[in-house]
């Protein structure tokens, strides 16, 4: 964190601080108007984008105190959202419930489905958290295509939007703000745990897991604490996202999205609040190129069908991950802080 | 009494063959490298779709295949020189991770490839079936498992018996020891890779015949994860006996259970059993005890 000459720390709070100078403050504050204000001059395709991305990030920073701060893999982070939307659903239209309920139990739900089946990998040394999430997905997946009678089967389950103490979300404008405001309060909920012990525990456990045993740090409660955050957080995002698409169905939770929610976790910054928004309006724009580029190239080349792109998009996806971790582990946001040092210090840019 | 119940375990038996000699490549890549590499099924994929373009442009058919397992062999060393390797020092997830995007790339060139269709590797006929004891048995299942089995034989006593296992087992125990006697240990690395690439061509020829060569290929890679776990991630032995033990179970599942629960239980049954075992016995059968327990 660079500050300016003359700005220094005289106790461990202000050392600790969100931000330092009054300009920071300010600067802040005039994007948190902006960002509210969006929808009033940006066009509804654009108010949708940034909505499907803010729902896509509470995912990611909930990946991102899972893997990128505490170490551990999940492979199964898609179907979690699913659980959170299935339950959301559920309480919502079967049960009647209000929708502030049933997002906090979405949340919930999806966290103590999270530890039943990752509980027993966590208590063992080595990566079978990414096996024993790989299996939730594909269980999950199962259960939400073939449990016809609770989750509607491949017809899917049709949400209302969401409405708080009788006010209904459903104009696009609304939406937006509903789901920035949690995004915003999300990112900071993960931007403080990462400044407290619980947030140096995971960093501890990520380093060295032996070491941090040895200096006092209980594993048993600190790993299965950080699976559980990111599945409630999941749960979090899979509750906005039924009540933004509308329907939710078993095919919109694969292992294809479990993927790409890492990808954007690599791309963007592992171990970095804000390397997640970078991954997620990263990831964002090259879908929304490729959605833009796919009519223009299948007419340069008619004879490889409109499955091609789609697929060309996953291999573009998985090339991220491996060329990132090979080449720039750190991420687009260590990039972007490189850049942003050299123009601070300039012209002594080392 | 079992004519039925054999006729359910007798496909299951022959098919969790093919599944055991996939799993033999993630055990050998396990013990010799300590990553769980998860891009067999992507490999697999790979080589059907070698195997498939080779074929249906006309090669003759024991070039197709002598070709296959070339560049599959190939694949597999170009995967540890250029991708794995440079991510050596870093902890072991990126190593995980690379492997897990790899078999997404490879899913998705799969997907590029056939567009979604199924295609036909062999001009052989599926339907065609033999009597065992009284039972019909599938001939390209009978055949494709016997083809693995002896794969697998050749490749135990390879690994046990020729100066190369020698040197690979000596590697699986202790990277540094086995430095120190003067051997290349990445050189063993890749030579490692090229026997799973090599592995996996071979399956994929075979997987391809047997079903058909299609983007669920890559599926197996995850599902062997089951089998691998079940018998122990060092363990070869192990891989030969729990392939044949999931390949049973699922049909047994998919037999008994689909009726009670409405949909097609036996695809699950192999994630099932992996979480089951990490709950029981995370060293699986014969794997050596050295999970510890936080």
């Amino acid at each position: 964190m660079l500050l300016p000459s003359g700005v220094f720390s005289r106790s461990y709070e202000t050392d600790m601080g969100l931000f330092r100078t009054k300009k920071r403050w300010v600067i802040f504050s005039l994007f948190l108007v902006f960002l509210f204000l969006f929808p009033l001059y940006a066009s509804n395709y654009l108010v949708s984008l940034v909505t499907v991305s803010a729902i896509i990030l509470v995912s990611v920073h909930g990946l991102n105190l899972l893997t990128g701060y505490c170490g551990q893999l999940s492979m199964g982070q898609a179907a979690f959202m699913g659980v959170g939307a299935y339950i959301s659903g559920i309480l919502v239209v079967r049960l009647h419930l209000p929708w502030v309920v049933s997002f906090i139990c979405a949340g919930f739900g999806s966290g103590i489905i999270g530890i039943i089946f990752g509980l027993a990998a966590l208590r063992i040394k080595g990566f079978y958290l990414a096996v024993s999430t790989l299996a939730a997905q594909y269980i999950l997946g199962w259960f939400f295509l073939n449990m016809r009678w609770l989750t509607g089967g491949s017809e899917g389950l049709r949400v209302p939007p969401a409405s708080i103490g009788g006010f209904v979300f459903d104009t696009e404008r609304s939406q937006f703000l509903l789901i920035i405001t949690i995004c915003v309060l999300i990112t900071y909920f993960c931007r403080n745990i990462t400044r407290t012990h619980v947030g140096r525990a995971f960093v501890a456990i990520r380093d060295n897991d032996l070491s941090a045993e040895v200096i006092g740090i209980n594993l048993k409660f600190y790993k299965p604490l950080a699976f559980f955050v990111c599945c409630v957080l999941a749960g979090f995002a899979g509750s906005l996202w039924a009540q933004y698409v509308g329907i939710v169905t078993s095919d919109q939770f694969t292992l294809d999205n479990s993927i790409l929610y890492l990808a954007m976790l690599i791309v963007g910054g592992m171990g970095n609040n804000v390397g997640a928004i970078f991954g997620v309006a990263f990831m964002q724009m090259l879908y929304e190129l490729s959605v833009i580029l796919s009519p223009i190239l299948s007419e340069i080349w008619p004879n490889l069908g409109g499955q091609f792109f789609s697929a060309l998009l996953n291999v573009l996806y998985a090339l991220g991950i491996i060329l990132f971790l090979i080449f720039e582990p750190r991420g687009l946001y260590h990039r972007w802080e490189i850049l942003w040092r050299r123009y601070r210090l300039y012209p002594y840019s080392h | 009494m079992d004519s039925i119940l054999l006729a359910i375990i007798l496909p299951g038996l022959l098919v969790g063959f093919l599944y055991s000699l996939v799993a033999s490549g993630l055990v050998l890549i396990y013990k010799s490298t300590r990553i769980i590499s998860l891009t067999q099924g992507g490999l697999l994929l790979m080589g059907a779709i070698i195997a498939w373009v080779l074929i249906s442009s006309g090669v003759p058919l024991w070039i197709a295949f002598l070709l296959t397992l070339i560049v599959s062999g190939l694949l597999g060393y170009l995967v540890d020189r250029y991708l794995l390797r440079p991510v050596m020092g870093q902890p072991l997830l990126s190593s995980i991770m690379i492997t897990i995007a790899l078999a997404w790339l490879f899913h998705g060139v799969g997907l590029m490839s056939l567009g979604g269709r199924e295609a036909i590797l062999l001009p052989f006929d599926q339907n065609s079936i033999f009597m065992i004891a009284g039972l019909p048995v599938s001939r390209l299942k009978f055949w494709g498992a016997i083809i693995s089995m002896i794969i697998f034989a050749i490749f135990f006593l390879f690994y046990k018996y020729s100066f190369i296992g020698l040197v690979m087992r000596s590697t699986a125990e202790d990277h540094e020891v086995t430095q120190s006697l003067g051997i290349n240990v990445k050189g063993i690395f890749s030579q490692t890779w090229v026997i799973c690439g090599l592995l996996a061509g071979i399956e994929g020829i075979l997987m391809g015949s047997i079903l058909s060569v299609n983007v669920g290929l890559s599926d197996i890679g995850w599902k062997v994860l089951a089998v691998v776990l079940l018998g122990g991630l060092e363990s070869l032995g192990g891989c030969i006996i729990a392939g044949p033990v999931i390949g049973i179970l699922e049909k047994l599942c998919s037999f008994y259970l689909n009726p009670l629960v409405g949909g097609d239980l036996g695809e699950i049954v192999s994630y099932i059993v992996m979480i089951i075992i990490l709950i029981v016995k995370p060293y699986g059968f014969f794997g050596l005890k050295r999970i510890e327990r936080i």
